[in-house]
């Protein structure tokens, strides 16, 4: 069963457009977004998440087209948010579970735990990858059957992207939740998705299963491979992929 | 999906997005115990903690956090209605016995402007309307856009102080600036028109707000 169904997503901006974008995901499985800097994901993931509107297209959620009462079946983060920088963490979650109705707080102890959050400190007091981690909590912890990820292990140190991969896996495929993330981090690709959709200037180039990108582009010049090396070859960077 | 309950938009905005100021503002009600003082200046206080908070939030990316809550967005307008609803009511209330005990503290009333009395408390209700009205439906706009919702909003309120200030002074309207009971029954009809504004004015801006914000896309 699809979990996502994005069809035909249009989105103008002065100087960008999101063109007729359509991307799915099913249950169980982890969707990667690739692209450079302004290609489109963070706009895509917005879409999809409510807080932006498209211009044409439909978003379908659990099956169901896109409103306001799908809130609770999606997990949202978006890496680099600061949210109540001088709250404690404690006080946040204990705020966000109250608007939960699905509320696991055997599931939210049990991420705290993992990730040794302590409850007591400031939004603002924790590390890049500890708010992430916290966010990620957050958003798993309320039964959402889809996750939004954008770029939730940017800037984090391996250890820390690690521990971040191998929560979204769990969530994945004990859960049989859907995630969609997008990252720059293409090693975060390799280790985590099924299949990667690769926008390029708001428009899919690509959309296919992970093993075909890696097929497809094993060897670049001798120095990069996988997947890395395909962003490249595909941007222009270098030209002649050794296929 | 379940509509949040006002009980819990409340707990939210005091507990993560209140500006820590903004008790400091309500208790600033009691300034009507302050002989001799313009009590205008209290509903720009009043004005002050909305706006604030609304900064605050908009600096701890409360907009963000809300948008992300399972609720609809319109219940992420009502928690901002119903906080300044409460911070202006609160204020109100607090300064309610401040004004019954300088009463007799202060019998011979306020040189300053007009006494803390009836009429004062229907202006502020007309003060405090007018300035959501322009404020909040300004600022949802863009939901980002706080100094110059501000700035368009008090703009009524200082005309309302202005007005309120200048009739204590025209001999012919003695009884708005009196405290004895006669002229306090004069002034009901200002406190009703009060009331009645401010239901109204709220009821409205909500309605537009909710419209504007629904077409915002938040970053």
């Amino acid at each position: 069963m699809n979990l996502l169904e994005a069809e035909g997503i249009c989105k103008k901006f002065p100087a960008f457009s999101l063109n007729n974008v359509s991307l799915s995901v099913a249950q169980g499985r982890i969707i990667g977004l690739m692209g450079r800097n302004g290609a489109g994901k963070s706009t895509l993931l917005r879409i999809i998440a409510g807080l932006a509107a498209a211009d044409s297209g439909t978003v379908r959620i659990c099956g169901r087209k896109q409103s306001e009462s799908d809130r609770e079946q999606l997990g949202i983060v978006f890496g680099g948010t600061e949210i109540y920088p001088y709250k404690p963490i404690g006080m946040i979650a204990g705020v966000y579970a109250r608007f939960c109705r699905m509320w696991d707080d055997v599931a939210y102890r049990r991420f705290i735990d993992d990730f040794s959050l302590d409850e007591r400190k400031r939004f603002r007091e924790l590390s890049n990858g500890m708010k992430v981690k916290f966010l990620l909590a957050l958003a798993c912890s309320h039964r959402a059957k889809l996750l939004v990820l954008d770029e939730p292990t940017s800037g984090l140190d391996p250890v820390a992207r690690a521990e971040i991969l191998s929560m979204i896996r769990d969530h994945a495929k004990r859960d049989g939740c859907g995630v969609l993330f997008s990252t720059q981090i293409v090693t975060d690709l390799e280790q985590c998705a099924d299949s990667i959709v690769y926008l390029r200037g708001g428009s899919v180039v690509r959309n296919a299963p992970k093993s075909e990108y890696l097929s497809n582009c094993t060897n670049l010049h001798g120095t990069m491979s996988g997947l890395e090396g395909y962003f490249l070859y595909e941007e222009g960077v270098v030209k002649e992929p050794d296929i | 999906m379940k509509r949040a309950s006002l009980k819990n938009l409340i707990y939210k905005e005091l507990r993560l997005a209140a500006h820590p100021t903004l008790y400091i503002f309500v208790s600033l009600g009691a300034l009507v115990i302050v002989p001799n003082y313009p009590y205008g200046v209290v509903f720009l206080f009043g004005c002050l903690a909305s706006m604030l908070t609304i900064q605050y939030g908009r600096e701890t990316n409360d907009v963000l956090f809300s948008a992300l809550l399972p609720i609809p967005r319109n219940e992420i307008v009502k928690g901002k209605f119903a906080l300044a609803c409460f911070t202006q009511l609160s204020q109100i209330v607090v300064s309610l016995p401040f004004a019954v005990l300088r009463t007799f503290l202060f019998p011979y009333g306020n040189a300053a402007g007009i006494d803390a009395n009836i009429a004062f408390y229907g202006c502020m209700l007309i003060a405090f309307a007018l300035y959501d009205l322009v404020f909040f439906t300004g600022y949802y706009k863009t939901a980002y856009k706080v100094g110059a919702s501000f700035v368009r909003a008090i703009l009524p309120v200082l005309a309302v102080v202005l007005v309120m200030e200048t009739l204590a002074h025209v001999p012919a309207l003695s009884f708005w600036d009196g405290i004895s009971p006669h002229e306090l029954l004069l002034q009901l009809p200002v406190l009703a028109a009060g009331v009645v504004c401010y239901i109204l004015c709220n009821l409205a801006a909500y309605r537009v707000s909710v419209r504007r914000f629904a077409k915002v896309d938040l970053a």
